[in-house]
């Protein structure tokens, strides 16, 4: 009879310790719901990065780069969107140390035939290929450098303020950022015949905050870009060779306002009042920002008197 | 009866749609397009007189933009005058010796790639503020009628002649790349002002290059 009060009291006190797990377990299952949570989404986010990596790293949407690099314009931002700074920064460097390290001569040597007087008689279609493809890669860095979000340029900032390793990169992506936002966004996408609806005047101000972010920088004139790499085509050397022409600020308020005055129609396919009421304010909103905009960039102006 | 007035009217459409002036084969090309050696034509001028136009090929450029990293091709400018040998082949002094020195002058601007009416307008528009232009006046009235006119549409021409009338006025034609022509009458400087956007200060390296081939004689 003791022996069984003895097993009893035992199963008991398993039974509650038990039960004290498990109500534990139970506790902790939002944390671990959380952590799960967690990884599905870096999951997610790792394949978002490694599937728009291969798209624009693919040399099949670097057929059309100009005016308007059309292909390569969405991976990159939806890649520039999922990065974390971090691999933006490590990607960036490896694109571009192989734009400017590697050498169309180093891989084919006999690529250019010369005739006697040193005239090119021929050129290899293979090398031809090799230095196109370092072209839309320096396009794709220029896209993803446009795209990456203002709170990833800003921590940006602060490393190099804080001299911190990859600076200079990171200082080639801040003149990345402006060529590509200046030369395709503002003077091509966003030119002043294309503002004909309020989204894209509100779209083309945006970008023209990210530019004017860069001019105000304290070490704006040390942000350039430098290539000397290219054989065949001698011209994207000088193409990518550049600085940040901060009186382009002021040149694209002028723009936006020109646009905003002659292009934009109110509420042109608005099917209410409500809805063509809604522009009006984001146009009064706008043509505050634009007004302010060309005051504050009046220091740029290199023809102001 | 029907059939015929039909006819009628469609001729009549045609002929208000003819092009502005004829040009002579040529066998050179630039960036595919043939060059040709000279053009005649027949226009109404502001009185409604017509003047007979014969004008040779001065020279042809290629019109080409930075975008980013590519140059990109957009069109063949070919530029004709009445009087070749009035044509100094200068950087300096090419515009004001068309300006002075011609009485028609014509520019045949084949796309290469299709540019909106808007932003041809808006090209135009860049240039003439390099040359400090005004954009008022008559030079608006052409940014207008550039901009309310067709695209331009790849592998089409679009045409600006340009005929004096007397000492103090000078009419410019334009056709668009669907044929249909706009006229006005302006300044006898109107040639010199045009004629900047090619000629002058270039807006940017792809003009400059194009101005330099302008001054190349091709046949």
């Amino acid at each position: 009879m003791k022996n069984i009060l003895i097993l009893i009291l035992i199963s008991m006190f398993v039974f509650s310790c038990e039960l004290t797990d498990a109500i534990k377990s139970v506790n902790k299952m939002p944390d671990k719901m959380d952590t799960l949570g967690d990884n599905t989404a870096e999951m997610e986010r790792l394949t978002v990065v490694g599937k728009m990596k291969d798209e624009v790293e693919n040399e099949k949407n670097y057929d059309v780069l100009a005016p308007i690099p059309y292909k390569l314009i969405a991976p990159s931002k939806k890649l520039a969107e999922n990065f974390t700074l971090d691999e933006a920064i490590g990607w960036i460097y490896t694109r571009q140390a192989y734009v400017e390290g590697a050498n169309v001569l180093d891989r084919y040597p006999d690529a250019i035939m010369y005739d006697e007087n040193g005239n090119v008689l021929r050129i290899a279609p293979e090398a031809i290929a090799f230095e196109e493809n370092k072209i839309g890669t320096a396009s794709a860095i220029s896209a993803v450098s446009a795209f990456l979000p203002d709170a990833l340029i800003n921590q940006m900032v602060e490393r190099i303020y804080n001299g911190e390793k990859d600076s200079k990169t990171m200082i080639h992506i801040l003149a990345m950022r402006y060529n590509f936002i200046s030369q395709v966004m503002l003077k091509e996408k966003y030119a002043k015949s294309n503002l004909t609806v309020i989204g894209e005047v509100e779209e083309a101000i945006q970008y023209l905050y990210k530019l004017e972010s860069i001019a105000n920088l304290h070490f704006v004139n040390s942000i350039n870009m430098r290539t000397t790499s290219f054989v065949i085509f001698q011209n994207a050397n000088e193409n990518l060779t550049y600085g940040v022409d901060v009186s382009e600020v002021h040149k694209y308020w002028l723009q936006i306002a020109d646009g905003f005055e002659r292009y934009l129609k109110v509420g042109a396919f608005a099917n209410s009042d409500a809805q063509k009421q809604s522009q009006v304010v984001r146009i009064q909103n706008a043509k505050v920002m634009i007004d302010q905009g060309l005051a504050r960039s009046q220091k740029y102006n290199k023809l102001k008197p | 009866m029907n059939q015929i007035l039909a006819a009628c009217i469609l001729v009549t459409g045609l002929s208000a749609q003819a092009s502005l002036l004829n040009f002579t084969a040529g066998t050179k090309k630039l960036a595919g397009v043939t060059l040709s050696p000279s053009a005649v034509g027949s226009v109404q001028n502001s009185k409604g007189a017509a003047t007979e136009v014969k004008v040779t090929l001065l020279g042809a450029g290629l019109r080409e933009k930075k975008v980013l990293i590519v140059d990109a091709k957009v069109y063949t400018a070919e530029l004709f005058s009445d009087n070749e040998a009035g044509f100094v082949r200068t950087a300096d002094g090419a515009l004001t010796s068309l300006a002075q020195n011609s009485n028609a002058v014509a520019l045949k601007i084949t796309m290469l790639r299709t540019v909106s009416a808007s932003q041809l307008a808006t090209s135009f528009e860049e240039a003439l503020q390099a040359n400090e232009i005004s954009l008022e006046g008559e030079m608006k009235q052409l940014l207008t009628i550039v901009e309310n006119s067709a695209d331009g549409v790849s592998g089409k021409s679009l045409i600006m002649l340009m005929v004096k009338e007397g000492a103090d006025a000078t009419t410019i034609y334009y056709e668009d790349t669907e044929g249909a022509v706009k006229q006005f009458t302006g300044s006898s400087s109107l040639i010199n002002k045009v004629m900047a956007i090619w000629l002058g200060q270039p807006v940017d390296k792809g003009l400059s290059a194009c101005k330099s081939q302008l001054l190349q004689k091709v046949y």
